[in-house]
């Protein structure tokens, strides 16, 4: 049994240093255009390593576009459209799985279609809303919508998961007389936690990425987010490349750690051990 | 399998109407911030969308309403059936490919490997990757003259190939693309749902004798099938809008309009083309081609989605 | 037995009915309540470009988000129609507007901003905030904007869509502003912007066509330059091809090209000058048929498409996937280029040269890819906004705008002015740039542009991928877009 098990796990480690290699060469050569010289970021044969090495264009990323200050608003849209929409999604996900009430199985199906219709013609729509609202030109619209129960995705999600869940859990909670947001706080959001990171890494690396609604709603330059500060690297007929991979690479440093810790509350084996007495 | 049906049959309660309306109340309470915000922001802008698909509407004078006129121009409008078709071509290609690729690799990356958490974020970076980067390197990867995937051909021998100035190779390219950077999320949310399989069934499937394909296919699949049904529907739905930065960035719907996907098309109508009235009306059909996708999905699911925990 | 039996079917149709329903209502007339306003019952349109519907509205949102500083911006929102050009005059708060244009990359941000600061200290009253909006989403953006009735007070116009705008009447009408200052420019420099004799923009950019050659690459093989076709005056497209076909050498890694002439699939900014030169028109002269299938156009095509598959001197799209400009890399002899390139060529490891663009029966005749400020209907400070405009293409900003190499002038006194020719590298000529200007066509897609331009670029696929010849791609060309000429 455990000669089979290390046999498995030495295969599964030449399969997947094999396959990673393929994921990760496109960062890599990322990486490496970030550090070339201004104009030979193109070269036959392909050049691995830059030379010479620019660490420069680090500097000149951040500063030439004003990186932190975008980084600021970037982190206020994220971290609150992320709390909040983790919460009210999950809220909502675990009312649409646990909890009867009328219209509940047509409020879903409502729920579900809100992913089914291409956002490119309700951006007007949508605009002209936060325009009544006054709130053009601030970081609401693009925190309010994903703070309302996150979004379809993520009650889906969360619906989905807590059907996985075992029932018997909230019907002892009831006996107890515990309500419907003491089960949902105590019993599924721990149980939950999965899930929870999973949405959580989701909603952070889009609203990390955006481009169209901080494209359309924001003017002053100061309210202005990352993805908006990296298109400014490109434009149609000219391409700073490195200065590009260079931010884009900073860009991605903050989340990849976000995701390698967060990886942890994926371990076999934490969540529900002693659920099955 | 006995230990499904045992849970089960415990959750066969009946409730008194009291209690069904307390629960009726706190339901509305739960779901009441996404109902707000649905409202005001998903259905407003839906409703809006659809009253702009009856008129005709350059975006910057007053729509003028013409009837049934967008829908009678989208059935005699070659590039929407092309479209279409080329945004189904890539679905059912990459859908199933990548929820595949996603569930094998969930499911070694829920083994107790020594490194699991560097494998796990390499296979979930290019999601994290700004798309416009990505699909950049994927340019200069399919380049035929210098790129690294004809170097990687020509190395072993095979010819080499044109990738993505291929009128027949375009969409695969783009499906192998997909393949890169598509299949993070739903390998993260079959990563979630691998987490609520209790080690027990396994243990009591290995003692009953089970090889590894059975505990997968008696264990692992009815047991994460409310994922798995998940993945599929979202991923459904999602390839059909999905995949617009990628295209727009490096084909642009071309050659010859080979990779025009659907989404593309559509933003063509909308913002470069002053035809926002048409855009609403081909999203709304896109919007029923997808709801009826879904429908079949969900009227097919109570063969083989299995929830331990539904309310009934 | 499970809850998603039940939800599935029935709950997924209803779902669907109700949306059907809706629709129903809705193309009945009678637009729910939470519609936003797009549906609003249209407006005769009569003179809509100065009473701007929106204005009113637009009043509300866009002064508060516009003038942090300028609180009392807001208030005489109903003056604001009646004299708002006499106000800051009157030395009171100052004026705030709202500029919206793409930079092409950092550095040219800072030149925008530093072009906007040294018209805020001229103007003290007027206080510019330059909103850089990323070339990727400036149509949409603005689209929007002007759907929302928030238009930008001045905004960057592009010969791509301008024509939309104008048809629209979206943006000022400004031939009796431009009066006075009319005379200043290069009258094609005016024309890119004019619509039925009256004048919709203030020109600030202008990028002509000629040719930067890779000395280097011509000594290598031994050929002859343009320069010395030229000399001898010959240079025409005939030895274009001919040069184009000495340098196209090697394979593989090693390959060079001879002519990134690949842009033929565009029509407004490439094509359309070796047909010119050719004697030969696209269009007809009322703008409502296409002569792509005429002889003299097909020609040229037909030397094109040779160019590409049997000569192999051209480029194919496929081999430059990812490189913004395959010039800069070495690996090709000549290419279209506009000035702005000249600034990418700094750490270029090779020789340039720089020459005009060639003759053919008759020209030469360039092409144009120039910007202009428009001024959107439905703001409040026309005239202001006007004094930007102006000062961007004028002398006062071209120590900032004209000196940093990108633009060619677009007044006709810069073009002789030392601002300009110090502006100037070493592998730049000033008579290149003078004859390139002078010599400039000003035209537009009319109709369908966006749409034209992709129809046209198919057919060009289909020859290039070998699906189809030149004379059937220019027949199905003008079958395609013949019916797009309308609007």
């Amino acid at each position: 049994m455990l000669a089979r098990r290390r046999a498995l796990h030495v295969t599964l480690h030449v399969l997947l240093v094999l396959l990673s290699t393929i994921y990760v060469v496109p960062f890599l050569w990322m990486v490496s255009t970030s550090l070339k010289l201004s104009g030979r970021e193109i070269t036959f044969p392909p050049q691995w390593i830059p030379d010479p090495v620019v660490w420069g264009n680090y500097y000149r990323a951040v500063t030439v576009v004003p990186m932190f200050q975008f980084l600021r608003n970037t982190l206020v849209v994220t971290i609150t459209a992320t709390c909040c929409g983790v919460l009210t999604a999950s809220l909502a996900g675990y009312a649409f799985a646990r909890l009867r009430f009328p219209g509940r199985d047509k409020l879903f199906a409502m729920c579900l279609t809100a992913l089914m219709l291409p956002g490119i013609v309700t951006l007007i729509p949508e605009f002209l809303i936060f325009k009544q609202l006054t709130l053009l030109d601030t970081l609401w619209p693009l925190i309010i919508p994903w703070s309302l129960g996150g979004s379809a995705f993520a009650v889906f999600l969360f619906r989905q998961y807590a059907l996985t869940i075992p029932l018997d859990l909230d019907e002892a909670a009831r006996v107890d007389g515990a309500g419907a947001f003491r089960i949902w706080w105590s019993i599924m959001l721990p149980l939950a936690r999965p899930v929870l990171a999973t949405l959580a890494i989701l909603s952070v690396i889009y609203h990390w990425n955006e481009f169209l609604r901080p494209l359309v709603y924001i003017h002053t330059p100061s309210l202005r987010t990352l993805a908006i500060g990296l298109a400014l690297f490109k434009s149609e007929y000219l391409v700073e490349w490195n200065l590009m991979m260079a931010a884009a690479t900073l860009m991605l440093i903050p989340i990849l750690v976000l995701f390698f810790v967060a990886q942890r509350y994926f371990v076999q084996g934490i969540v529900m051990t002693g659920i099955k007495g | 399998m006995s230990a499904i049906a045992r849970s089960r049959a415990a959750t066969t309660v009946r409730r008194g109407s009291s209690l069904a309306r307390k629960q009726a109340v706190e339901g509305y309470l739960c779901i009441l911030p996404w109902l707000v915000g649905f409202v005001c922001f998903t259905l407003g802008p839906m409703v809006g969308a659809l009253a702009l698909s009856f008129t005709e509407y350059d975006i910057i004078t007053p729509p003028d309403f013409t009837g049934l006129a967008n829908l009678q121009r989208v059935f005699k409008d070659p590039l929407f059936y092309q479209s279409l078709g080329n945004t189904a071509y890539i679905s059912l290609l990459s859908v199933p490919l990548q929820q595949m690729l996603a569930l094998s690799l969930a499911m070694a990356l829920n083994e107790k490997l020594k490194g699991i958490a560097i494998y796990r974020t390499i296979f979930y970076l290019p999601s994290q990757m700004p798309l416009v980067a990505a699909a950049l390197l994927w340019l200069w990867i399919f380049n035929p003259d210098f790129g690294l995937a004809n170097a990687l051909l020509d190395k072993v021998g095979l010819p080499t190939l044109k990738w993505l100035f291929d009128v027949n190779l375009v969409k695969p390219s783009i499906v192998l693309i997909t393949l890169w950077g598509g299949i993070g999320t739903p390998m993260i949310v079959f990563l979630a749902g691998l987490q609520g399989v209790p080690e027990s069934l396994y243990e009591a499937a290995a003692i009953d004798g089970a090889g590894a394909w059975q505990r997968f296919r008696n264990v692992t699949v009815p047991m994460i099938s409310p994922v798995i049904f998940f993945n599929l529907i979202i991923g459904v739905i999602a390839s059909f809008q999905a995949y617009f930065t990628l295209v727009y960035t490096t084909t642009q719907g071309g050659p010859a309009n080979a990779s025009l996907i659907y989404i593309i098309y559509l933003f063509f109508k909308a913002f470069k083309d002053f035809e926002m009235g048409y855009a609403s009306a081909l999203a709304w059909l896109l919007f029923l081609v997808v709801l009826a996708l879904t429908g079949i999905q969900f009227y097919f699911a109570r063969r083989w989605v299995h929830y331990e925990g539904g309310a009934r | 037995m499970h809850s998603a039996k039940r939800f599935s079917r029935r709950a997924v149709l209803r779902v669907g009915t109700a949306a059907a329903a809706a629709s129903v209502l809705a193309a009945c007339g009678t637009t729910p309540a939470p519609t936003p306003a797009p549906a609003k019952p249209t407006e005769a349109p009569k003179p809509a470009a100065t009473t701007a519907p929106a204005a009113p509205a637009a009043a509300a949102t866009t002064a508060p988000t516009s003038a942090p500083a300028a609180g009392a911006a807001t208030k005489p929102a109903a003056a604001a129609t009646t004299a708002p050009a006499a106000q800051p005059a009157a030395g009171g708060a100052a004026v705030s507007l709202r500029v919206a244009y793409w930079s092409s990359s950092p550095e040219d941000h800072n030149v925008f901003e530093n072009v906007f600061k040294a018209f805020n200290e001229k103007n003290p009253n007027i206080k510019v905030t330059f909103d850089d909006v990323p070339s990727d989403g400036f149509d949409t953006k603005m689209q929007t904007e002007m759907a929302a009735g928030t238009p930008a007070d001045a905004m960057e116009l592009h010969p791509a869509w301008v024509l939309r705008f104008i048809q629209a009447k979206r943006l000022n009408d400004l031939t009796d502003r431009m009066k006075d200052d009319k005379n200043l420019y290069i009258p094609a420099q005016l024309d890119f912007w004019s619509d039925q004799g009256k004048i919709f923009g203030v020109p600030y950019y202008s990028g002509p066509s000629f040719i930067f050659y890779n000395k280097t690459l011509f000594k290598k093989v031994g050929a002859k330059t343009p320069d010395d076709y030229k000399a001898e005056g010959a240079w025409t497209w005939e030895n274009l091809r001919k040069a184009a076909k000495d340098t196209t050498t090697g394979s593989g890694a090693d390959k060079t090209l001879g002519w990134d002439g690949h842009d033929v699939d565009n029509m407004q900014f490439y094509f359309s000058v070796p047909v010119w030169d050719n004697g030969a028109e696209l269009l007809n002269k009322d703008e409502t048929a296409w002569l792509v299938d005429q002889p003299g156009v097909v020609e040229v095509a037909q030397m094109h498409a040779d160019m590409f598959l049997k000569d192999k001197s051209i480029p194919l799209p496929a081999d430059l996937q990812g490189i913004s400009w395959l010039f800069r890399t070495g690996r090709v002899g000549m290419a279209w280029a506009g000035k702005f390139r000249s600034i990418e060529l700094a750490n270029a490891d090779f020789e340039i040269g720089i020459i005009g663009t060639p003759k053919g029966k008759t020209g030469p005749v360039n092409r144009d890819g120039p910007n202009a400020s428009g001024l959107p209907v439905g703001t409040k400070y026309v005239d202001q906004a006007y004094q930007v405009a102006k000062f961007f293409g004028g002398p006062e900003a071209a120590p900032i705008y004209l000196a940093t190499g990108r633009p060619v002038p677009v007044q006709k006194a810069l073009l002789d002015s030392d601002v300009f020719k110090k502006s100037l590298k070493p592998y730049e000529k000033l008579e290149v740039y003078q004859e390139s200007i002078n010599t400039v066509r000003a035209w537009r897609v009319p109709g369908k542009g966006p749409e034209i331009n992709r129809a046209w670029k198919a057919e060009w696929d289909k020859v290039l991928v070998g699906q189809q010849d030149i004379p059937t791609a220019m027949k199905n060309a003008k079958a395609a877009m013949d019916p797009l000429l309308k609007t």
